[in-house]
């Protein structure tokens, strides 16, 4: 290993030049929580030399020795600094960036942007500043980092406030979304209306649509990088808020000052505890008493010690659970009845530095998602005899371990390789229940056989920039998945090249093929926690896609605005869905030997094609975006439909999003958003008629009656061949600020659906009477069958009071 | 204080109903089509076919003495035969139109007067009003014998009492080198005694009655009754285990004449038990997998749509081909 890495380092350092060169190395750090900051522009402007900070703040820049070196660092919401060197040997240099404070930022209007999109060779990537979240108008005035990518051209919602994401054309489980190196499962907390992400205790968003570097695999459609804040190391502080449906509260502090810190953050909602008494008032008169409840909770924790420059220890975890649950107590009946589902991630990570450029950070990596269904249920027998017990209990998890091992070498100006080795083992319980009880007769024990798996992946990638207007990360994935007594070996090349044609103006373009070894059923379109995880097995293949991705990034000064155009293909391939009818909870199915989920699935193809437009200004007193995407995506599945192509539920043409946040001043931010997208694709009944059966059951000799069966079944025509009314939403928000003597507050007041717009939600067939039904000579009556559009939200006001201290 | 009043009207108004009725220029259209359900089989003995048109799904219904019946609550109502429409059967050499029958509500023409072939292609045609609505579909090629089967006896308890009943399940082997559909049955043949009052005496006499038990699949069995040789071509099927639900002592028939008890002078005898497999084709298996998967109308899963395999209309021309295997206990 060690000789082989010797051969590689020597490899690249062939491109090495003649001229005496050093090398610069270092961390950006937050001036005064010592925060770590990623995605930190350095660069010496009017030359080729810049690099990015990585994820935990560390650059290193090999360049031609220099009198008079200026090293410019600049992000966004951060004062830029510059170091004036006298570059003549290699140095270290650490630097602090001063944060603009938010009461500030109004003053410092039209600042240069200085994150140019057009210099980057990665594509289709979305970066949100989490300040920026915080700004943008929130249902119920909870802001989810979710809510706000699905603002985001190429990304969607699904149903109305929904917070999975459908990326060009992909499905919300087709999304690699990881919080400090740990996958997370299941992200939507109350049947997807939130996220399980509390934006407090993040420090960094980034979605990736397309054109994936090698060190991410294993999704299809997207990859969701989170990490967690890691907590001052000067001064103890905190920050929290009350809303309506929930209250937050973030601690964060030094341990040993300098060295070590940690950030505790939590979130639970009350309607529970709020809702109790007004349920219990009603019930006073009543002997049996129900308890019925819902709550969710989360809970961040992050603890982080710095040996100095060369090593760093974070241990952080993430837990998170909802819980349904209905409780009846009486003198003869005794009843607990629940549903409960959460993730659990914990991630430990230490970062070594091998001298100023070979950077390595190791992870322990440990996630878990189940769900749960219980009920138990005791009938006290009044004469003295036995009582009646009943009890259920349905379980499915995941649950993986993982090593990783992530290396960032910079060897010389022209090259920042990035290499690295993973493996993950997943052990997948799809299903378990357990039946006891005395009015069954024995007790039923179903399990699905745990299925165990190995999934590993390899890569290298180098960021190379051959010549000053050329830049292309060039990278090779080797993903393996074992499984049963197969094992899967998927290479996946991957692509990215950014080609300047004229000042701060870039043509990009991308491919990347990716595999999916895990998949999510879903027969609901819902983010609800009977969505099952299931593993590749022997008869289930792995989801492959390939994306290719081209456009253009253009940046301006003044006014300071980015404009992105892409358009890009996928397809992918063995994508999984429920066959027809199936659900989680029947399972059943033909020439089946056991029960088994396999049984009920079917592999099918699907394809999407768009192009999106993003106007956006990061900075300034109006800040915000205009997003645009134009898409079809179509499934073949030879299963459903009949084997004919069909637009999937989700598939949308137009898709708007208008975002605007302005400073009115340094006590008052308005904000803004609007939101236009097609309707979904649905299929609703056409026509009703009788269908007979073949009842195959022996009549009587000559009976001579017709051995069929009629049942009155509807004509849908093909499948998903009506549109919904399109979707749109006007939300507004207004925070007012004010620094007090010990703390900051900011009262915040929204609306969510200003014009209180009728969106589709779901279509119901119903039946209304019609109003003059007078009695007919043989007793009919005459109705309507109709079609109905429920709706889920109308004009909702909230507030909330947030405080920082 | 204006912009209060506004705000205020805007509340109000968001507390209407969130369920709005689609005005029904916005509904989508589907004119009605002919319906037409058809099985034909060389060991049958008449072909049956029901035809009918569909309803719109929105819109005025007026019941007007129309037979309807319910289904989940809803009421659903059936659609009129079509007396009226031409039925026309073609083995692409002889055609012949079935004749309506009032009886069945059904147009059928014996076996008799147009044979059915394994291996034959025919086309059912039914036009009415301007409409015209066609399908195909060819008989099997092959009666797929019983390898071998299993008989137990077992005590279960059916409704609310503890009898012997039989259960069964058998094996066939697949035809390899073509696709194959296959549905299974099971029912028994009972030859019970039976007591009629003669009017002429006024007592009662002993008779015997042919009675048919159909045998359940056992429902937690997860193989069906429908099954097909996709990745299993060539191999050996299993049926799922059938059962019988009731025991041949329930066909003992004692009657109680001036207060006491008459026991039959023979007690009821099985004639056989039966084991069908039916060799269908895939409009056959389709069509019935469909309706066996269909859901209504949910609005949080995708809905089910029924096969058809009818050109121009709705429904299904479907065949097969049966081989029975009698066992005697």
């Amino acid at each position: 290993m060690r000789l082989s890495f010797t051969c590689f380092a020597l490899f690249l350092t062939q491109f090495a030049f003649g001229q005496s060169q050093f090398t610069i190395s270092g961390f950006v750090r937050e001036a005064g929580s010592q925060e770590q900051l990623p995605g930190v522009n350095v660069y010496v402007p009017g030359t080729p030399y810049g690099v990015v900070t990585n994820t935990y703040g560390f650059y290193s820049l090999t360049m031609p020795a220099s009198d008079t070196l200026r090293l410019h660092y600049s992000f966004v919401g951060y004062e830029k600094a510059v170091k004036e060197l006298n570059f003549n040997k290699n140095m270290e240099i650490n630097v602090q960036l001063t944060g603009v404070n938010q009461l500030e930022e109004v003053t410092v209007s039209a600042r240069r942007q200085e994150d140019y999109e057009s210099r980057s060779s990665q594509m289709s990537k979305i970066e949100i500043p989490i300040s920026q979240i915080k700004k943008v108008p929130a249902f119920f005035g909870e802001k989810d980092v979710m809510k706000v990518l699905q603002l985001m051209p190429g990304v969607q919602k699904g149903t109305e406030g929904q917070s999975g994401l459908y990326v060009r054309g992909g499905g919300p489980d087709q999304n690699l979304i990881i919080l400090d190196d740990a996958v997370v499962y299941n992200a939507s907390h109350l049947f997807g209306f939130f996220s399980i992400f509390n934006s407090d205790a993040l420090k960094s968003v980034e979605l990736t649509k397309g054109g994936f570097p090698a060190q991410y695999g294993g999704r299809l459609s997207s990859v969701l990088d989170m990490n967690m804040k890691e907590g001052s190391k000067e001064k103890f502080s905190g920050e929290g808020g009350i809303g309506l449906i929930s209250s937050r509260l973030t601690l964060e502090g030094p341990i040993a000052k300098g060295k070590s810190s940690f950030l505790v953050s939590g979130r639970r909602t009350y309607i529970d505890v709020l809702a109790a008494p007004l349920i219990a008032s009603q019930q006073s008169d009543q002997v049996d008493k129900i308890k019925p409840g819902y709550y969710f909770y989360d809970l961040n924790a992050k603890v982080n010690y710095d040996f100095g420059q060369k090593d760093k220890v974070y241990l952080s975890g993430y837990f998170g659970r909802d819980r349904f649950y209905a409780n009846e107590t009486g003198p003869n009946v005794e009843s607990r009845n629940g549903l409960d589902w959460g993730n659990a991630t914990a991630t430990l990570r230490w970062n070594h530095l091998f001298g100023q450029k070979l950077f390595v950070n190791t992870s322990l990596i440990a996630s878990n998602f189940n769900f749960g269904v219980s009920a138990y249920n005791k009938e006290i027998s009044r004469t003295g005899g036995l009582d009646d017990e009943f009890s259920l209990e349905y379980d499915s998890r995941i649950r993986d371990f993982g090593i990783k091992a992530d290396f960032d070498y910079y060897p010389n100006t022209k090259n920042a390789v990035k290499f690295g080795a993973q493996l993950t083992a997943h052990r997948f319980v799809p299903s378990a229940l357990a039946i006891q009880g005395s009015f069954t007769n024995e007790a039923i024990k179903r399990s699905v056989t745990p299925v165990n798996a190995i999934e590993t992946g390899l890569y290298v990638q180098d960021i190379w920039q051959p010549f000053d207007a050329l830049k292309m990360n060039v990278g090779m994935r080797l993903s393996t998945f074992q499984t049963e007594s197969k094992t899967y070996f998927r290479p996946e090349p991957r692509f990215s090249a950014a080609l300047r044609l004229a000042q701060d103006f870039s043509f990009k373009a991308s491919y990347a093929r990716m595999n999916q070894y895990v998949h999510l059923l879903s027969n609901t379109g819902l983010g609800l926690p009977t969505d099952l995880w299931v593993p590749t097995t022997d008869r289930v293949n792995p989801q492959q896609s390939d994306q290719v991705a081209f456009g253009f990034a253009k940046d301006l000064d003044r006014p300071a605005l980015t404009l992105t155009w892409e358009g890009y293909y996928k397809n992918m391939d063995q994508i999984l869905s429920y066959k027809e009818g199936a659900s989680f909870l029947s399972l059943s199915g033909d020439n089946a030997n056991e029960l088994s989920w396999e049984d009920n699935v079917t592999a099918g193809r699907g394809w999407s094609y768009g192009t999106e437009f993003l106007v956006q200004k990061k900075t300034g007193r109006l800040s915000g975006w205009v997003g645009y995407t134009l898409s079809w995506t179509k499934w073949k599945f030879p299963e459903l439909n009949f084997g004919e192509t069909f637009y999937p539920r989700y598939d949308r043409r137009h898709d708007v999003s208008v975002v605007g946040i302005f400073e009115l001043s340094k006590r008052v931010t308005l904000s803004s958003t609007w939101v236009y997208g097609t309707g979904n694709a649905l299929t609703v009944p056409l026509g009703h008629y009788t269908a007979y059966s073949d009842n195959a059951t022996s009549l009587m000799p000559g009976a001579g009656s017709l051995n069929w069966y009629g049942q009155g079944v509807n004509e849908y025509g093909p499948k998903n061949s009506f549109r919904a009314e399109p979707y749109h939403r006007l939300d507004v928000a207004v925070q007012f600020h004010k620094k007090l003597k010990r703390h900051e507050r900011t009262w915040e007041f929204g609306i969510y659906n200003a014009y209180n717009r009728r969106n589709p939600f779901f279509y119901n067939v119903g039946r209304e009477e019609v109003s003059n039904t007078t009695a007919q000579p043989n007793g009919s009556y005459t109705s309507k069958t109709v079609l109905q559009r429920v709706s889920l939200f109308p004009f909702l006001p909230s507030f909330s009071y947030n405080f920082k201290f | 204080m204006r912009y209060t009043f506004c705000l205020l009207l805007l509340v109000l108004t968001s507390c209407e109903s969130l369920v709005n009725t689609i005005p029904e220029d916005q509904l989508p259209q589907g004119d009605p089509q002919l319906t037409m359900f058809c099985y034909i089989s060389p060991q049958d003995t008449v072909i049956r076919a029901k035809v009918s048109r569909s309803s719109p799904a929105f819109g005025e219904y007026n019941s007007g003495g129309q037979s309807y019946f319910l289904d989940n609550g809803d009421t659903i109502r059936t659609n009129q035969p079509l007396a009226t429409a031409t039925v026309a059967i073609s083995d692409g050499q002889t055609t012949v139109n079935l004749p309506y029958q009032k009886r069945n509500q059904t147009f059928e023409i014996p076996v008799s007067q147009f044979p059915i072939r394994a291996g034959q292609t025919y086309t059912l045609t039914v036009t009415e009003g301007g409409q015209k609505a066609q399908a195909t579909c060819t008989v099997p090629k092959n009666q797929v014998p019983v390898k071998s089967y299993t008989l137990d006896s077992m005590i279960a308890n059916r409704a609310g009492s503890t009898r012997m009943v039989y259960v069964t399940n058998f094996t066939w082997d697949d035809p390899a080198g073509a696709a194959n559909y296959y549905r299974v049955n099971v029912y028994e043949v009972i030859d019970a005694p039976t007591f009629r009052l003669n009017q002429a005496d006024n007592k009662y006499y002993e008779y015997r009655q042919t009675f048919i038990n159909n045998y359940r699949v056992d429902r937690n069995n997860f193989r069906s009754a429908f099954q097909n040789d996709k990745n299993l071509d060539g191999t050996t099927f299993s049926s799922p285990q059938f059962e019988s639900y009731s025991s041949l002592s329930e066909y003992n028939r004692i009657i109680t004449v001036d207060g006491k008890p008459v026991f039959p002078s023979r007690p009821a005898e099985r004639v056989g038990i039966f084991l069908e497999i039916y060799n269908v084709d895939a409009p056959y298996y389709e069509f019935h997998r469909s309706l066996e998967d269909y859901n209504g109308d949910n609005p949080f899963t995708e809905p089910s749509l029924i096969y058809t395999n009818v050109k121009g209309g709705l429904g299904v021309f479907a065949s097969y081909n049966r081989s029975v295997k009698v066992i005697k206990p």
